[in-house]
């Protein structure tokens, strides 16, 4: 009997799923369901699309590995309105019923706009090829672009920005200061620096409290700017506003099916709590193996590995996915961020960091109960992926990069 | 160049903010045994006179050096040390009239005023206001005007003897 | 150091002593507790003399090269801490060490010349006798050096006089409590520094901006200029406005005309020759000064500071600046704290008014009110302990003590030292602060000038603690226990970390808020303001706890008699003195607040391991003294 898997969403998770599923049981059917009318693409790739540095070609993702293989549909334009677990399908907008024997839902996670903005037609999130597309038409026609949100996504659609010749960028940021929870304040401090010499207009503990506009030109008929009315008294003129505020989550589909949360909660071989149901990708809730606690990890590798975890469990070969450890990769105008674990840690005896910062180099590693917990690389980022298998394994190497003593200056902080 | 460092020893307080902000920017470190500008001390007298880099026409540390490391950028003026071609003959510490060409604690190799590229650290930190950067001949009638107005003013000019 | 046996050593600062006690003389206080016995001779070789620069010296943090010597005090037989600022703390922290440890006696002088790792010991028969400019002379000479830091003794620090000082960079002086004299007594005449080294710091770029916020915060302080302009002297024509400028032996809080005696007239009668800095000091509020014509022609020297013109100006009812100029300029020189050696000529003076010094005892010093030249022929004579002057050497609690009679009366002293020239009739919290601290009435522990409310920020700041605007009063005896507490903990946490009070108590541009950003970027250690004072806290509770080994108790809280038993002229007929039972309501309120039990003063038990000192409990357990 030819197994059946529907997988919804066709982005990291979903991909790495369909790929996984039509090896490892290559006589079943695999319908992958996205609402995108175009074919699947990189995500992490959009910054350099907007930047000009790639083409729309250069986006997409080889079918010939993925929905291209055989036992792969791919279904375009087919969105996903609800899920029937009793009957084993789910129910597409058109009204067409799909009948699954196992289902991944891979829905990823919708853009988080601020409510004083959402809707207004000025207002862009970054998520889609669409969304890119318009940041990129109104950068090509010297309209004035403010961001939203200092956080990865921000400073990379930023940093894009000024490589495609905007000038005059304002990045608003509603916290103290840039990339929380990426860098600690030393790396906030070095990254604002780098935003001020590169001209972005940055600022911290502001956040937009209205919108005003479109105006009317009666000249050309045209459309004028915007102003948005910032929560520190001040005003702002825009043509588009770009929003990398974060992201929710995409749980519309499991609410009343299965668990969720903040995300959908699966257990370590990615099902969900309804039977057949597994979920994958940026909607899920996973552990984060450093801190312990469930956290949504919004990363495409991530969500490419909790995809082939789950193609595997559903089709019946055990796999486990154990838990993430944050990581993320940031050019700041240039100045490169790798940042995994905890880099800031909470006041605390089990917590020391040992620091070494030297001309052109910031390095910060942290320490729970004696243990890697993470690590922070401001500037000279060579050593991140020795670092990260090392975190990953438990430990630093007392003679690689995580032992550097060579430098000028080293601070241990100890667990006191 | 059109602006450099002018001193101005009477206003100098000898705090040292100076030597540890050149430091600072250029070693990323305080310190002072490696700032290119350095403070002249005469601890019994509470004076302090700095000294860096006058940016010399045919400048004698360039003259001296064997190998050229010693030189200027050719399209901004400023002084540049090109370690890579520094054999630490020390030539350049002995020519230098002022005393202004040192030796790094650590490397070894010549150091000397750069202007920070135009931007000069030392300048921004002297509140004392003993150290600007400006064309040359305003700092000559600033101490022009100084000495008239206050010699009218007062008995004695109250600044810069035995300094 | 070992001075006798001629060794030295490295060893490293626990690094979790820089959490816990910070630096400077947080850390200081923790070595002298390990290692210093109870009962020892403050002149002794047992006493340990500890120097230690704060934990951010040597960085561009604005006004942050203090440095603290600390031992058990010659004068008081208590804990003494006293800083100085000068450049040479600074230059030891580029040698690569926060700390100098000197144990035992030299057999013969000796100065100690540490140049980064190379530490010697040196000859210093032939300096022996030299004042304080011949010796930095010598020494640089000795060293074919002039690029060199000394801290050195005069001869009063070798004559062991009671209120001898260390100095610093030639004019500044860890004037206090006799240091120089423990160190005389160790037969060591200087220590000279060279350091060719560096400080970095964990988190450079954030800790550039946060000290660039603390520049511009102690710019935009409204007493920023004045200080910066015309000095710690600037202030003394308030003050006397205040009725509180001590004058006459602390008979007086205001007098006719002290124009002579302010820093704006250092200025405009062309005395001041420049404006002086302590290193990384942003406000240079140190003088260089001179006299060219007159009897005092010649003089030139540092200083004098607020408290020199008070102590050997109006104190001594002496108003002429060049005298003054010359007097400062040889305490200076022969190593002397201007404060004391003003408040033992000014008790002479007083003494010889009532008749209790007679001429003969006088050797032809005319020890009136207002002579100038006595009081500069005194200097001299205490520093070489001729005649009177080795009487008066001895500090004036033991030189009443000597002389007998009703003189103690005018002895302005507590436990030992000479009151700083605040006269605490009129100025309350300063008049608790001077009685609990640990080294006698001074104000360099807890400098709550905040209650006269001179400035904007200081009467927010008296608003905070105090909880009611109407507090703002310094003859306002209530709340005084919160407002001393806070300065104290605020004070060593200026101190650990290397900052000159001026800049955290005088000036509040440095608030414990940027202390703890700045602490935070230096180490890489997250830490808030509460956290640092919290630190600070347990500085002070343990340097009460180092005078409980040795005996304190509250009865030695006290003010000096004066200050308890006669009222403050110029007040018309209010009775302004700081009376027992004044006194004792402050005290009370105080050691409530503190969790030191009120009959003893001592800190209870709770209170020790609270502040994770249950060690120290331990120890003076043994000795009966933790109250539960």
């Amino acid at each position: 009997m030819r197994r059946r898997y529907v997988i919804v969403g066709a982005g990291a998770a979903g991909l790495a799923a369909a790929e996984r599923l039509a090896r490892l049981d290559p006589g079943s059917s695999v319908i992958l369901l996205t609402q995108e009318t175009v074919a699947p693409y990189s995500r992490p790739l959009l910054t350099d699309y907007l930047a000009g540095v790639a083409t729309t070609g250069d986006l997409a993702l080889p079918p010939d590995r993925t929905w291209g293989l055989p036992g792969v549909t791919l279904r375009r334009g087919a969105r996903v309105e609800a899920v029937e677990p009793a009957q084993g399908r789910v129910v597409l907008a058109s009204g067409e019923r799909v009948d699954y024997d196992a289902l991944l839902v891979a829905t990823g996670a919708d853009p988080a706009v601020p409510p004083a903005l959402t809707g207004h037609p000025r207002v862009t999130p970054f998520r889609s090829l669409a969304d890119a597309r318009r940041v990129r038409r109104a950068t090509a026609s010297g309209r004035r672009v403010v961001v939203l949100g200092a956080g990865v996504l921000g400073i990379k659609v930023t940093t894009a920005l000024v490589k495609a010749g905007a000038r005059g960028i304002v990045l608003l940021e509603a916290r103290a200061r840039p990339l929380v929870g990426v860098v600690d304040a030393e790396g906030a401090v070095l990254a604002a620096r780098r935003l001020a010499q590169g001209g972005v207009d940055l600022r911290c503990g502001v956040t937009v409290v209205a919108v005003e506009g479109p105006k009317r030109q009666k000249s050309t008929g045209g459309c004028g700017e915007i102003s948005l009315l910032l929560s520190d008294g001040g005003k702002l003129a825009a043509d588009l506003v770009v929003a990398c505020t974060g992201v929710a989550p995409a749980v519309r589909l499991l609410a009343g099916v299965a668990a969720t949360r903040r995300g959908v909660t699966v257990d370590e071989t990615m099902r969900t709590t309804a039977a057949g149901i597994f979920a994958a990708g940026d909607l899920v809730e996973t552990l984060d193996l450093v801190t312990g606690e469930w956290t949504v990890a919004a990363t495409w590798t991530h969500a490419r590995v909790q995809g082939r975890v789950a193609a595997s469990n559903m089709a019946g070969r055990p796999a486990t996915f154990a838990g993430v450890i944050r990581r993320n990769v940031v050019d700041v105008l240039g100045l490169g961020v790798a940042s995994m674990g905890v880099v800031d840690p909470p006041p605390g005896r089990e917590w020391s960091s040992v620091i070494t910062s030297r001309r052109g180099g910031y390095r910060k590693l942290v320490f729970r109960n004696g243990l890697p917990a993470g690590a922070l690389l401001v500037g000279e980022t060579d050593a991140a992926g020795l670092l990260l298998a090392g975190l990953m394994k438990g430990k630093w190497e007392s003679d690689g990069p995580g032992a550097d003593l060579r430098a000028e200056s080293v601070h241990r902080v100890p667990a006191v | 160049m059109d602006r450099v460092l002018t001193f101005e020893p009477s206003l100098c307080t000898g705090c040292r903010q100076c030597e540890m902000a050149c430091s600072f920017a250029h070693e990323g470190v305080y310190w002072p045994a490696a700032s290119r500008l350095r403070l002249v001390r005469f601890e019994e007298l509470c004076a302090s006179y700095p000294v860096a880099c006058a940016y010399c026409d045919d400048a004698p540390c360039e003259e001296v050096c064997p190998t050229g490391a010693m030189g200027r950028d050719p399209s901004t003026g400023y002084a540049r040390v090109l370690e890579s071609r520094c054999i630490r003959c020390r030539e350049c510490v002995a020519a230098c009239p002022l005393g202004a060409v040192d030796l790094h604690p650590k490397t070894g190799h010549p150091t000397r005023c750069d202007l920070c590229g135009g931007d000069p650290a030392c300048v921004k930190v002297c509140l004392a206001g003993a150290i600007r950067y400006e064309p040359g001949p305003r700092a000559a009638a600033r101490k022009r005007r100084a000495r008239v107005s206050v010699r009218s003013a007062l008995e004695g000019v109250p600044d810069a003897e035995g300094a | 150091m070992d001075l006798e046996r001629q060794v030295s050593w490295t060893e490293s600062v626990p690094p979790e002593l820089v959490a816990t006690h910070i630096g400077g003389r947080g850390v200081n206080a923790a070595l002298l507790w390990k290692l210093l016995k109870r009962g020892t001779d403050p002149l002794g070789p047992d006493n340990p003399l500890i120097f230690g620069t704060g934990l951010l010296s040597g960085t561009a943090a604005p006004s942050s090269g203090r440095t603290t010597v600390t031992c058990l005090s010659p004068a008081t037989g208590w804990y003494l801490k006293t800083s100085g600022g000068g450049h040479w703390g600074v230059e030891l922290k580029y040698a690569g060490y926060g700390h100098l440890v000197v144990h035992g006696r030299s057999p013969h002088p000796v100065y100690l010349w540490i140049e980064d790792d190379r530490v010697e010991f040196r000859p210093a028969q032939d300096l022996w006798g030299l004042d304080v400019r011949a010796t930095d002379r010598a020494v640089k000479d000795d060293l074919g050096d002039e690029d060199i830091q000394v801290a050195c003794i005069g001869p009063a620090g070798e004559n062991l006089v009671k209120f001898a000082a260390v100095m610093f960079s030639v004019y500044n002086a860890a004037g206090r409590g006799g240091a120089g004299a423990v160190m005389g007594a160790k037969r060591l005449k200087a220590v000279a520094v060279k350091g060719g080294g560096f400080v970095g710091v964990a988190q450079p770029a954030r800790f550039a901006e946060v000290i660039d916020r603390c520049r511009e915060s102690l710019r935009r302080d409204t007493g920023f200029d004045g200080l910066s302009r015309y000095g710690t002297s600037g202030s003394l024509a308030v003050v006397n406005e205040l009725r509180a400028l001590a004058s006459y032996n602390f008979r007086r809080g205001h007098v006719e005309d002290v124009s002579n005696l302010t820093g704006q007239h250092l200025s405009a009668a062309g005395y001041l020759r420049r404006r002086v800095a302590c290193a990384s000091c942003i406000i240079g509020c140190h003088r260089y000064a001179g006299v060219r014509s007159g009897p005092f022609a010649g003089t030139e020297s540092g200083g004098p500071e607020y408290e020199s013109f008070v102590a050997l100006g109006s104190g001594c009812g002496l108003f002429d600046t060049e005298a003054i100029l010359k007097a400062n300029e040889l305490c200076n020189i022969y190593g002397l704290d201007t404060i004391s050696c003003g408040g033992v000529i000014q008790w002479a003076m007083e003494c010889v008014e009532r008749g209790v010094l007679r001429p003969g005892d006088l050797d032809g010093v005319d020890l009136t009110w207002g002579n100038g030249t006595a009081v500069v022929e005194m200097v001299g004579r205490i520093a070489r302990r001729e005649g009177l002057g080795d009487i008066l050497a001895e500090g004036v609690r033991r030189a009443a003590e000597r002389v007998g009679g009703d003189s103690y009366k005018w002895a302005v002293q507590a436990k030992g030292l000479e009151q700083s020239r605040v006269d605490t009739r009129s100025a309350k919290a300063y008049a608790l602060a001077f009685a609990v601290n640990p080294r006698g009435p001074d104000h360099l522990m807890t400098e709550t000038f905040a209650e006269f409310g001179a400035s904007p920020e200081a009467r927010a700041l008296m608003t905070r603690l105090t909880g009611d605007e109407a507090k703002i009063d310094p003859l306002c005896p209530e709340r005084r226990g919160a407002v001393v507490r806070w300065h104290e903990d605020c004070y060593a946490v200026t101190d650990g970390l290397g900052f000159c009070a001026f800049t955290t108590t005088a000036l509040y541009g440095i608030t414990p808020e940027l202390m703890a950003e700045a602490y935070s970027a230096a180490t890489g250690r997250e830490t808030t303001a509460e956290e640092l004072l919290r630190a600070g806290r347990r500085v002070v509770t343990l340097e009460k706890c180092i005078n409980v080994r040795e005996g304190a108790t509250r009865a030695d809280d006290v003010l000096p008699y004066r200050m308890m038993n006669e009222p403050l002229a110029d007040w018309g007929t209010a009775d302004v003195r700081n009376s027992q039972a004044e006194l004792d309501a402050m005290l009370d309120e105080y050691y409530d607040l503190h969790g030191w039990d009120r009959e003893t003063s001592w800190p209870r038990r709770g209170t020790l391991e609270a502040l994770g000192l249950s060690d120290v409990a331990s120890e003076l357990a043994a000795l009966g003294r933790v109250p539960g």
